[in-house]
Protein backbone atom coordinates (compact mmCIF):
# COMPACT_ATOMS: atom_id res chain seq x y z
CA UNK A 1 0.00 0.00 0.00
CA UNK A 2 1.48 3.39 -0.95
CA UNK A 3 1.91 6.17 1.61
CA UNK A 4 -1.35 7.47 2.97
CA UNK A 5 -0.69 11.05 1.90
CA UNK A 6 -1.38 10.39 -1.77
CA UNK A 7 -5.01 9.59 -0.94
CA UNK A 8 -5.43 13.06 0.50
CA UNK A 9 -3.82 15.06 -2.25
CA UNK A 10 -6.08 17.69 -3.75
CA UNK A 11 -7.43 17.39 -7.28
CA UNK A 12 -5.25 20.36 -8.11
CA UNK A 13 -2.08 18.54 -6.97
CA UNK A 14 -3.06 15.21 -8.52
CA UNK A 15 -3.78 16.98 -11.80
CA UNK A 16 -0.31 18.53 -11.87
CA UNK A 17 1.28 15.11 -11.45
CA UNK A 18 -0.97 13.49 -14.01
CA UNK A 19 -0.45 16.22 -16.59
CA UNK A 20 3.32 16.02 -16.17
CA UNK A 21 3.05 12.21 -16.48
CA UNK A 22 4.59 11.70 -13.05
CA UNK A 23 1.44 9.92 -11.90
CA UNK A 24 -0.39 7.26 -13.84
CA UNK A 25 -4.23 7.50 -13.82
CA UNK A 26 -4.37 3.69 -13.93
CA UNK A 27 -2.12 3.33 -10.89
CA UNK A 28 -4.00 6.08 -9.05
CA UNK A 29 -7.32 4.45 -9.81
CA UNK A 30 -6.07 1.03 -8.75
CA UNK A 31 -4.80 2.24 -5.38
CA UNK A 32 -8.03 4.15 -4.73
CA UNK A 33 -9.98 1.02 -5.69
CA UNK A 34 -7.89 -1.13 -3.35
CA UNK A 35 -8.40 1.36 -0.53
CA UNK A 36 -12.12 1.63 -1.25
CA UNK A 37 -12.50 -2.16 -1.23
CA UNK A 38 -10.61 -2.36 2.05
CA UNK A 39 -12.12 0.56 3.95
CA UNK A 40 -15.38 1.38 2.13
CA UNK A 41 -17.40 -1.29 3.97
CA UNK A 42 -16.08 -0.07 7.32
CA UNK A 43 -17.84 3.25 6.79
CA UNK A 44 -20.75 1.98 4.63
CA UNK A 45 -19.44 4.54 2.19
CA UNK A 46 -20.42 2.99 -1.12
CA UNK A 47 -23.63 1.75 -2.67
CA UNK A 48 -21.55 -0.03 -5.26
CA UNK A 49 -17.99 -0.09 -6.51
CA UNK A 50 -17.45 -0.02 -10.28
CA UNK A 51 -13.90 -1.32 -10.80
CA UNK A 52 -14.47 -2.33 -14.43
CA UNK A 53 -15.77 1.11 -15.43
CA UNK A 54 -13.04 2.77 -13.37
CA UNK A 55 -10.16 0.86 -14.93
CA UNK A 56 -11.58 1.24 -18.44
CA UNK A 57 -11.90 5.01 -17.97
CA UNK A 58 -8.47 5.24 -16.32
CA UNK A 59 -6.81 3.33 -19.15
CA UNK A 60 -8.48 5.55 -21.73
CA UNK A 61 -7.33 8.64 -19.81
CA UNK A 62 -3.79 7.35 -19.58
CA UNK A 63 -3.65 6.56 -23.28
CA UNK A 64 -4.91 10.03 -24.20
CA UNK A 65 -2.50 11.80 -21.88
CA UNK A 66 0.41 9.75 -23.18
CA UNK A 67 -0.57 10.89 -26.67
CA UNK A 68 -0.53 14.50 -25.52
CA UNK A 69 -4.28 15.00 -25.32
CA UNK A 70 -4.78 16.33 -21.78
CA UNK A 71 -8.39 17.29 -21.15
CA UNK A 72 -7.90 19.33 -18.00
CA UNK A 73 -7.71 19.10 -14.22
CA UNK A 74 -10.16 16.22 -13.79
CA UNK A 75 -8.58 14.01 -16.45
CA UNK A 76 -7.72 10.67 -14.84
CA UNK A 77 -9.03 11.70 -11.40
CA UNK A 78 -11.11 9.07 -9.51
CA UNK A 79 -14.43 10.20 -8.02
CA UNK A 80 -17.70 8.83 -6.65
CA UNK A 81 -21.17 10.24 -7.44
CA UNK A 82 -24.06 9.93 -4.99
CA UNK A 83 -26.23 6.95 -5.81
CA UNK A 84 -29.14 9.05 -6.99
CA UNK A 85 -27.41 9.96 -10.26
CA UNK A 86 -28.31 7.62 -13.09
CA UNK A 87 -25.40 5.74 -14.59
CA UNK A 88 -26.26 3.66 -17.62
CA UNK A 89 -26.43 -0.05 -16.95
CA UNK A 90 -25.57 -0.15 -13.26
CA UNK A 91 -27.91 -0.01 -10.25
CA UNK A 92 -29.07 3.39 -9.05
CA UNK A 93 -30.75 2.62 -5.76
CA UNK A 94 -31.57 6.08 -4.41
CA UNK A 95 -30.46 4.50 -1.12
CA UNK A 96 -33.85 2.85 -0.83
CA UNK A 97 -34.96 -0.78 -0.78
CA UNK A 98 -37.89 -0.31 -3.20
CA UNK A 99 -35.33 0.82 -5.81
CA UNK A 100 -32.60 -1.69 -4.98
CA UNK A 101 -32.71 -3.17 -8.48
CA UNK A 102 -33.37 0.01 -10.43
CA UNK A 103 -31.20 0.36 -13.53
CA UNK A 104 -31.40 3.26 -15.99
CA UNK A 105 -30.48 3.07 -19.63
CA UNK A 106 -28.95 6.53 -19.74
CA UNK A 107 -26.47 8.69 -17.88
CA UNK A 108 -27.40 11.73 -15.89
CA UNK A 109 -26.00 14.95 -17.33
CA UNK A 110 -23.49 15.35 -14.48
CA UNK A 111 -22.09 11.87 -15.14
CA UNK A 112 -21.75 12.70 -18.85
CA UNK A 113 -20.03 16.00 -18.08
CA UNK A 114 -17.52 14.26 -15.82
CA UNK A 115 -16.97 11.55 -18.40
CA UNK A 116 -16.30 14.20 -21.03
CA UNK A 117 -13.55 15.80 -18.96
CA UNK A 118 -11.95 12.41 -18.36
CA UNK A 119 -12.83 11.86 -14.69
CA UNK A 120 -12.83 8.23 -13.53
CA UNK A 121 -15.92 6.87 -11.78
CA UNK A 122 -14.74 4.51 -9.06
CA UNK A 123 -18.13 3.68 -7.53
CA UNK A 124 -21.39 5.18 -6.34
CA UNK A 125 -21.66 6.76 -2.92
CA UNK A 126 -24.18 5.53 -0.38
CA UNK A 127 -26.91 7.91 0.74
CA UNK A 128 -29.92 8.34 2.98
CA UNK A 129 -32.96 6.66 1.42
CA UNK A 130 -34.67 8.96 -1.09
CA UNK A 131 -32.24 11.65 0.13
CA UNK A 132 -34.50 12.02 3.14
CA UNK A 133 -37.46 12.85 0.93
CA UNK A 134 -39.85 10.96 3.15
CA UNK A 135 -38.21 12.08 6.37
CA UNK A 136 -35.98 9.99 8.61
CA UNK A 137 -35.39 9.52 12.28
CA UNK A 138 -32.11 7.58 12.37
CA UNK A 139 -28.73 7.56 10.60
CA UNK A 140 -29.51 3.97 9.62
CA UNK A 141 -32.14 5.20 7.11
CA UNK A 142 -30.28 3.80 4.14
CA UNK A 143 -30.21 0.68 2.03
CA UNK A 144 -26.47 0.68 2.61
CA UNK A 145 -26.70 1.08 6.40
CA UNK A 146 -25.58 3.93 8.61
CA UNK A 147 -22.67 5.91 7.14
CA UNK A 148 -19.89 6.05 9.72
CA UNK A 149 -17.72 9.10 10.12
CA UNK A 150 -14.04 8.46 9.32
CA UNK A 151 -13.06 10.86 12.12
CA UNK A 152 -14.96 8.73 14.64
CA UNK A 153 -16.85 5.67 13.40
CA UNK A 154 -19.24 5.87 16.36
CA UNK A 155 -20.49 9.12 14.84
CA UNK A 156 -22.56 9.84 11.75
CA UNK A 157 -21.46 11.59 8.57
CA UNK A 158 -24.74 13.54 8.37
CA UNK A 159 -27.01 13.16 5.36
CA UNK A 160 -28.21 12.79 2.85
CA UNK A 161 -24.91 12.81 0.93
CA UNK A 162 -23.59 10.57 3.67
CA UNK A 163 -21.41 8.26 1.59
CA UNK A 164 -20.00 11.20 -0.37
CA UNK A 165 -18.79 12.73 2.91
CA UNK A 166 -17.29 9.46 4.16
CA UNK A 167 -15.52 8.78 0.84
CA UNK A 168 -13.78 12.14 0.70
CA UNK A 169 -12.91 12.19 4.41
CA UNK A 170 -11.50 8.65 4.35
CA UNK A 171 -9.46 9.30 1.19
CA UNK A 172 -11.31 6.65 -0.83
CA UNK A 173 -11.59 8.91 -3.90
CA UNK A 174 -10.29 12.34 -4.82
CA UNK A 175 -13.75 13.87 -4.81
CA UNK A 176 -17.43 13.02 -4.66
CA UNK A 177 -20.66 14.44 -5.96
CA UNK A 178 -23.42 15.22 -3.49
CA UNK A 179 -26.86 16.77 -3.71
CA UNK A 180 -28.72 19.17 -1.48
CA UNK A 181 -32.36 20.02 -1.11
CA UNK A 182 -31.85 21.31 2.42
CA UNK A 183 -28.53 20.67 4.15
CA UNK A 184 -27.38 17.53 2.36
CA UNK A 185 -24.06 18.90 1.06
CA UNK A 186 -23.32 21.47 3.75
CA UNK A 187 -23.97 19.20 6.77
CA UNK A 188 -21.94 16.15 5.62
CA UNK A 189 -19.12 18.47 4.55
CA UNK A 190 -19.13 20.00 8.02
CA UNK A 191 -19.41 16.70 9.94
CA UNK A 192 -16.73 15.02 7.80
CA UNK A 193 -14.25 17.91 7.63
CA UNK A 194 -14.31 18.27 3.84
CA UNK A 195 -15.05 21.14 1.48
CA UNK A 196 -18.48 21.07 -0.17
CA UNK A 197 -20.11 23.45 -2.62
CA UNK A 198 -23.86 23.86 -2.93
CA UNK A 199 -24.12 25.80 -6.19
CA UNK A 200 -26.74 28.36 -7.10
CA UNK A 201 -29.99 26.61 -7.94
CA UNK A 202 -30.14 25.92 -11.64
CA UNK A 203 -26.44 26.02 -12.46
CA UNK A 204 -26.03 22.23 -12.48
CA UNK A 205 -28.44 20.05 -14.42
CA UNK A 206 -30.49 17.50 -12.45
CA UNK A 207 -31.33 15.47 -15.53
CA UNK A 208 -30.99 11.84 -14.51
CA UNK A 209 -30.93 12.68 -10.81
CA UNK A 210 -33.68 11.54 -8.45
CA UNK A 211 -36.17 14.34 -7.93
CA UNK A 212 -37.05 15.14 -4.33
CA UNK A 213 -38.28 18.73 -4.26
CA UNK A 214 -37.65 19.93 -7.81
CA UNK A 215 -37.77 23.62 -6.92
CA UNK A 216 -35.00 23.12 -4.35
CA UNK A 217 -32.83 20.20 -5.54
CA UNK A 218 -29.19 21.02 -6.34
CA UNK A 219 -26.06 19.03 -7.21
CA UNK A 220 -22.55 19.95 -6.14
CA UNK A 221 -19.01 18.74 -5.45
CA UNK A 222 -17.48 17.56 -2.19
CA UNK A 223 -13.70 17.63 -2.17
CA UNK A 224 -10.52 18.61 -0.32
CA UNK A 225 -10.56 22.35 -0.87
CA UNK A 226 -12.58 25.26 -2.17
CA UNK A 227 -10.31 25.35 -5.19
CA UNK A 228 -11.03 21.70 -5.96
CA UNK A 229 -14.75 22.43 -5.65
CA UNK A 230 -14.35 25.27 -8.15
CA UNK A 231 -12.61 23.02 -10.68
CA UNK A 232 -15.26 20.31 -10.35
CA UNK A 233 -18.08 22.85 -10.46
CA UNK A 234 -16.61 24.24 -13.69
CA UNK A 235 -16.91 20.77 -15.21
CA UNK A 236 -20.51 20.08 -14.18
CA UNK A 237 -22.14 23.53 -14.43
CA UNK A 238 -24.10 24.65 -17.45
CA UNK A 239 -27.51 25.06 -19.01
CA UNK A 240 -29.23 21.82 -20.00
CA UNK A 241 -32.40 21.75 -22.09
CA UNK A 242 -33.19 18.42 -20.44
CA UNK A 243 -33.59 20.12 -17.05
CA UNK A 244 -36.03 23.01 -17.25
CA UNK A 245 -34.76 24.20 -13.89
CA UNK A 246 -31.35 25.13 -15.28
CA UNK A 247 -30.75 28.81 -15.84
CA UNK A 248 -29.72 30.41 -19.12
CA UNK A 249 -26.48 29.48 -20.85
CA UNK A 250 -24.65 32.70 -20.01
CA UNK A 251 -25.63 32.49 -16.33
CA UNK A 252 -25.26 28.77 -15.75
CA UNK A 253 -21.77 28.19 -17.13
CA UNK A 254 -18.85 28.55 -14.75
CA UNK A 255 -15.19 28.91 -15.57
CA UNK A 256 -12.43 28.88 -13.04
CA UNK A 257 -8.83 29.90 -13.11
CA UNK A 258 -6.79 30.30 -9.91
CA UNK A 259 -5.05 33.26 -11.51
CA UNK A 260 -8.32 35.12 -12.10
CA UNK A 261 -8.17 38.66 -10.77
CA UNK A 262 -9.69 38.62 -7.30
CA UNK A 263 -12.18 41.26 -6.31
CA UNK A 264 -12.28 42.84 -2.89
CA UNK A 265 -15.00 41.02 -1.06
CA UNK A 266 -17.35 42.60 1.45
CA UNK A 267 -17.65 39.84 4.05
CA UNK A 268 -20.05 39.85 6.99
CA UNK A 269 -20.49 37.51 9.94
CA UNK A 270 -23.99 36.18 10.55
CA UNK A 271 -24.39 36.45 14.29
CA UNK A 272 -27.78 34.80 14.58
CA UNK A 273 -27.49 31.77 12.30
CA UNK A 274 -27.53 29.47 15.32
CA UNK A 275 -28.74 29.86 18.87
CA UNK A 276 -25.83 28.06 20.57
CA UNK A 277 -22.82 25.92 19.85
CA UNK A 278 -22.56 22.57 21.51
CA UNK A 279 -18.92 21.62 21.92
CA UNK A 280 -17.80 23.84 19.08
CA UNK A 281 -17.81 27.33 20.60
CA UNK A 282 -13.99 27.53 20.85
CA UNK A 283 -13.15 26.58 17.25
CA UNK A 284 -15.98 28.82 16.03
CA UNK A 285 -14.59 31.78 17.99
CA UNK A 286 -11.09 31.08 16.63
CA UNK A 287 -12.42 30.85 13.07
CA UNK A 288 -14.24 34.15 13.47
CA UNK A 289 -11.04 35.80 14.75
CA UNK A 290 -9.13 34.40 11.77
CA UNK A 291 -11.77 35.75 9.38
CA UNK A 292 -11.48 39.21 10.93
CA UNK A 293 -7.74 39.17 10.29
CA UNK A 294 -8.11 37.89 6.75
CA UNK A 295 -10.98 40.10 5.59
CA UNK A 296 -10.28 43.20 7.65
CA UNK A 297 -13.35 45.22 8.46
CA UNK A 298 -15.81 42.31 8.83
CA UNK A 299 -19.22 43.57 9.92
CA UNK A 300 -21.92 41.58 11.68
CA UNK A 301 -25.37 41.15 10.20
CA UNK A 302 -28.59 39.36 11.12
CA UNK A 303 -30.73 37.12 8.99
CA UNK A 304 -34.20 38.43 8.15
CA UNK A 305 -36.88 37.17 10.49
CA UNK A 306 -39.86 35.23 9.18
CA UNK A 307 -41.35 31.77 8.81
CA UNK A 308 -38.69 30.68 6.35
CA UNK A 309 -38.21 27.22 7.83
CA UNK A 310 -41.95 26.63 7.82
CA UNK A 311 -42.15 27.66 4.16
CA UNK A 312 -39.14 25.54 3.21
CA UNK A 313 -40.52 22.53 5.08
CA UNK A 314 -43.90 22.80 3.43
CA UNK A 315 -42.41 23.13 -0.04
CA UNK A 316 -40.18 20.10 0.50
CA UNK A 317 -43.05 18.05 1.94
CA UNK A 318 -45.50 18.91 -0.84
CA UNK A 319 -43.01 18.49 -3.67
CA UNK A 320 -41.66 15.23 -2.23
CA UNK A 321 -45.20 13.88 -1.98
CA UNK A 322 -45.50 14.60 -5.69
CA UNK A 323 -42.06 13.16 -6.52
CA UNK A 324 -42.78 9.92 -4.64
CA UNK A 325 -46.49 9.73 -5.38
CA UNK A 326 -46.50 6.23 -6.78
CA UNK A 327 -44.33 4.97 -3.93
CA UNK A 328 -46.78 6.41 -1.40
CA UNK A 329 -49.94 5.29 -3.17
CA UNK A 330 -48.68 1.80 -3.91
CA UNK A 331 -47.78 1.28 -0.25
CA UNK A 332 -44.18 0.48 -1.18
CA UNK A 333 -43.15 3.36 1.03
CA UNK A 334 -43.52 0.90 3.90
CA UNK A 335 -40.44 -0.90 2.52
CA UNK A 336 -38.25 2.03 3.52
CA UNK A 337 -35.91 1.36 6.43
CA UNK A 338 -36.78 4.27 8.64
CA UNK A 339 -39.95 4.33 10.77
CA UNK A 340 -40.53 7.99 9.98
CA UNK A 341 -39.83 7.50 6.28
CA UNK A 342 -42.45 4.74 6.17
CA UNK A 343 -45.30 7.05 7.11
CA UNK A 344 -44.48 10.72 6.51
CA UNK A 345 -45.41 10.60 2.86
CA UNK A 346 -49.03 9.92 3.74
CA UNK A 347 -49.26 13.19 5.63
CA UNK A 348 -47.21 15.10 3.06
CA UNK A 349 -49.93 14.38 0.49
CA UNK A 350 -52.53 16.22 2.54
CA UNK A 351 -51.29 19.81 2.51
CA UNK A 352 -53.49 22.24 0.65
CA UNK A 353 -52.61 24.07 -2.53
CA UNK A 354 -53.43 27.34 -0.76
CA UNK A 355 -50.80 26.67 1.88
CA UNK A 356 -48.27 25.72 -0.77
CA UNK A 357 -49.09 28.96 -2.61
CA UNK A 358 -48.57 30.92 0.59
CA UNK A 359 -45.16 29.26 1.03
CA UNK A 360 -44.22 30.27 -2.51
CA UNK A 361 -45.24 33.87 -1.86
CA UNK A 362 -43.12 33.89 1.28
CA UNK A 363 -40.22 32.50 -0.74
CA UNK A 364 -40.55 35.43 -3.17
CA UNK A 365 -40.57 37.93 -0.31
CA UNK A 366 -37.51 36.29 1.23
CA UNK A 367 -35.62 36.33 -2.07
CA UNK A 368 -36.04 40.09 -2.25
CA UNK A 369 -34.94 40.52 1.37
CA UNK A 370 -31.80 38.48 0.79
CA UNK A 371 -31.11 40.30 -2.43
CA UNK A 372 -31.16 43.55 -0.44
CA UNK A 373 -28.59 42.15 2.03
CA UNK A 374 -26.35 41.15 -0.87
CA UNK A 375 -26.44 44.75 -2.08
CA UNK A 376 -24.25 45.56 0.94
CA UNK A 377 -22.23 42.36 1.24
CA UNK A 378 -20.78 39.79 -1.12
CA UNK A 379 -20.42 36.93 1.32
CA UNK A 380 -22.06 36.05 4.63
CA UNK A 381 -20.23 33.67 6.95
CA UNK A 382 -21.46 31.47 9.78
CA UNK A 383 -20.67 28.06 11.24
CA UNK A 384 -22.04 25.40 8.88
CA UNK A 385 -23.68 23.58 11.79
CA UNK A 386 -24.04 24.35 15.50
CA UNK A 387 -22.83 20.87 16.46
CA UNK A 388 -20.08 18.47 15.44
CA UNK A 389 -20.84 14.96 14.17
CA UNK A 390 -23.54 13.28 16.23
CA UNK A 391 -23.66 9.70 17.57
CA UNK A 392 -24.90 7.05 15.13
CA UNK A 393 -27.75 6.03 17.40
CA UNK A 394 -29.12 9.56 17.93
CA UNK A 395 -32.84 10.11 17.34
CA UNK A 396 -32.50 12.87 14.74
CA UNK A 397 -36.07 14.07 15.21
CA UNK A 398 -35.28 15.14 18.75
CA UNK A 399 -31.49 15.32 18.84
CA UNK A 400 -30.81 17.24 15.61
CA UNK A 401 -33.92 19.39 15.54
CA UNK A 402 -32.50 22.84 16.25
CA UNK A 403 -33.76 25.84 14.24
CA UNK A 404 -31.96 26.18 10.90
CA UNK A 405 -32.88 29.54 9.38
CA UNK A 406 -29.58 29.66 7.47
CA UNK A 407 -30.26 26.37 5.70
CA UNK A 408 -33.88 27.28 5.06
CA UNK A 409 -33.00 30.69 3.61
CA UNK A 410 -30.09 29.48 1.52
CA UNK A 411 -32.09 26.68 -0.01
CA UNK A 412 -35.38 28.55 -0.42
CA UNK A 413 -33.54 31.26 -2.34
CA UNK A 414 -31.24 28.90 -4.23
CA UNK A 415 -28.14 30.66 -2.89
CA UNK A 416 -24.65 29.21 -3.32
CA UNK A 417 -22.77 28.15 -0.20
CA UNK A 418 -19.44 26.53 0.46
CA UNK A 419 -18.61 24.71 3.68
CA UNK A 420 -14.96 24.28 4.63
CA UNK A 421 -13.33 22.89 7.77
CA UNK A 422 -12.40 25.56 10.32
CA UNK A 423 -11.27 23.69 13.41
CA UNK A 424 -11.84 20.70 15.66
CA UNK A 425 -13.59 19.99 18.91
CA UNK A 426 -11.80 18.59 21.95
CA UNK A 427 -12.91 15.15 20.75
CA UNK A 428 -11.16 15.77 17.43
CA UNK A 429 -14.35 16.15 15.40
CA UNK A 430 -14.28 18.68 12.56
CA UNK A 431 -16.26 21.93 12.53
CA UNK A 432 -17.31 23.65 9.32
CA UNK A 433 -17.62 27.25 8.23
CA UNK A 434 -20.22 28.22 5.63
CA UNK A 435 -19.63 30.98 3.07
CA UNK A 436 -22.96 32.09 1.60
CA UNK A 437 -23.21 34.34 -1.47
CA UNK A 438 -25.88 35.93 -3.63
CA UNK A 439 -27.64 33.96 -6.35
CA UNK A 440 -25.30 33.42 -9.27
CA UNK A 441 -22.30 34.74 -7.34
CA UNK A 442 -20.83 31.29 -6.63
CA UNK A 443 -17.39 32.71 -7.35
CA UNK A 444 -17.68 35.02 -4.32
CA UNK A 445 -18.31 32.07 -1.97
CA UNK A 446 -15.47 30.15 -3.63
CA UNK A 447 -13.07 33.07 -3.47
CA UNK A 448 -13.82 33.77 0.20
CA UNK A 449 -13.48 30.11 1.19
CA UNK A 450 -10.31 29.73 -0.86
CA UNK A 451 -8.82 32.82 0.77
CA UNK A 452 -9.67 31.37 4.20
CA UNK A 453 -7.93 28.13 3.22
CA UNK A 454 -4.85 30.01 2.02
CA UNK A 455 -4.50 31.29 5.60
CA UNK A 456 -5.40 28.09 7.45
CA UNK A 457 -4.61 24.40 7.14
CA UNK A 458 -7.72 22.74 8.59
CA UNK A 459 -8.59 21.35 5.17
CA UNK A 460 -5.27 19.55 4.98
CA UNK A 461 -5.95 17.47 8.08
CA UNK A 462 -7.39 14.02 7.69
CA UNK A 463 -8.31 11.10 9.90
CA UNK A 464 -5.90 8.24 10.33
CA UNK A 465 -7.38 5.16 8.71
CA UNK A 466 -5.70 1.81 9.45
CA UNK B 1 -55.15 19.01 11.32
CA UNK B 2 -57.92 16.55 12.09
CA UNK B 3 -59.19 16.60 8.53
CA UNK B 4 -55.72 15.83 7.18
CA UNK B 5 -55.38 12.94 9.58
CA UNK B 6 -58.81 11.59 8.73
CA UNK B 7 -57.97 11.79 5.04
CA UNK B 8 -54.84 9.73 5.67
CA UNK B 9 -56.65 7.19 7.82
CA UNK B 10 -59.55 6.79 5.41
CA UNK B 11 -57.23 6.33 2.44
CA UNK B 12 -54.38 4.38 4.01
CA UNK B 13 -55.64 3.30 7.43
CA UNK B 14 -55.57 -0.39 6.60
CA UNK B 15 -51.82 -0.19 6.03
CA UNK B 16 -51.07 1.48 9.34
CA UNK B 17 -50.68 -0.06 12.77
CA UNK B 18 -51.65 1.70 15.97
CA UNK B 19 -48.13 2.93 16.68
CA UNK B 20 -47.89 4.43 13.21
CA UNK B 21 -51.26 6.13 13.61
CA UNK B 22 -50.11 7.63 16.91
CA UNK B 23 -46.91 8.79 15.24
CA UNK B 24 -48.89 10.39 12.41
CA UNK B 25 -51.10 12.17 14.92
CA UNK B 26 -48.01 13.60 16.63
CA UNK B 27 -46.50 14.64 13.28
CA UNK B 28 -49.74 16.31 12.25
CA UNK B 29 -49.88 18.25 15.52
CA UNK B 30 -46.28 19.40 15.13
CA UNK B 31 -46.93 20.34 11.53
CA UNK B 32 -49.97 22.36 12.50
CA UNK B 33 -47.88 24.85 14.47
CA UNK B 34 -45.70 25.43 11.41
CA UNK B 35 -48.79 25.84 9.22
CA UNK B 36 -50.28 28.35 11.63
CA UNK B 37 -47.12 30.47 11.49
CA UNK B 38 -47.07 30.24 7.72
CA UNK B 39 -50.71 31.27 7.39
CA UNK B 40 -50.27 34.16 9.82
CA UNK B 41 -47.50 35.73 7.76
CA UNK B 42 -48.94 38.76 5.95
CA UNK B 43 -48.90 38.47 2.18
CA UNK B 44 -50.70 40.65 -0.33
CA UNK B 45 -52.58 39.90 -3.48
CA UNK B 46 -49.70 41.57 -5.31
CA UNK B 47 -47.05 39.26 -3.85
CA UNK B 48 -46.08 36.95 -6.64
CA UNK B 49 -45.51 33.32 -5.81
CA UNK B 50 -42.13 31.89 -6.79
CA UNK B 51 -43.94 29.25 -8.82
CA UNK B 52 -40.73 27.71 -10.05
CA UNK B 53 -37.66 28.96 -8.30
CA UNK B 54 -35.68 31.33 -10.40
CA UNK B 55 -32.84 32.95 -8.51
CA UNK B 56 -33.03 36.71 -8.78
CA UNK B 57 -30.22 36.86 -11.31
CA UNK B 58 -32.74 35.49 -13.79
CA UNK B 59 -35.46 38.07 -13.30
CA UNK B 60 -34.47 40.37 -16.11
CA UNK B 61 -34.25 37.61 -18.66
CA UNK B 62 -36.91 35.26 -19.79
CA UNK B 63 -35.27 32.46 -21.73
CA UNK B 64 -37.63 30.53 -23.90
CA UNK B 65 -38.19 27.31 -22.01
CA UNK B 66 -37.61 24.20 -24.02
CA UNK B 67 -39.96 21.34 -23.33
CA UNK B 68 -38.53 18.80 -20.95
CA UNK B 69 -37.92 15.44 -22.48
CA UNK B 70 -39.16 12.44 -20.67
CA UNK B 71 -36.08 10.37 -19.89
CA UNK B 72 -35.77 6.84 -21.17
CA UNK B 73 -36.67 4.56 -18.31
CA UNK B 74 -38.59 7.29 -16.54
CA UNK B 75 -41.34 4.84 -15.81
CA UNK B 76 -39.03 3.34 -13.23
CA UNK B 77 -39.05 6.61 -11.33
CA UNK B 78 -41.67 7.30 -8.75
Amino acid sequence: MPGEEIFYLSVTELAKRIESKKLSPVELTQIYLDRSQKFGPRFNAYATLTPEIALEQAKAAEKEIQRGHYRGPLHGIPYAPKDLLAVKGIPTTWGAKPFANQVFEYNSTVIDHLKNVGAVMIGKASMIELAGGSGYRFASASLQGEAKNPWDPTCWTCGSSSGSGAIVAAGLAAFAIGTETWGSIICPSSFCGVSGLRPTYGRVSRYGAMALAPSMDKIGPMARSAEDCARIFAAIAGHDPKDRGTIAIDKAAFTYSPSVELRKLRVAWLHDAWKSFEGSAKPVAAAKAALKKIFGNMKEVALPVGPWEDAASLIVQVESASSFRSLIRSGKISELTDPLGQISGYLNEQYSAADYGQALKIREILQKRMDAIFESFDVLVAPSQPVPATPLSLNLETGLSFPDPLGAIGNLCGLPALSVPCGFTEKNLPIGLEFLAGAGDDIAAIQAARTFQQHTDWHKRHPRIH
Amino acid sequence: MESRLQAVFSQYGSRLNDAQKTDLRRLAAEGQAALDRLRAYPTDNSDGPALYLRPLIEREKKPSPKPSRKPVGASKKS
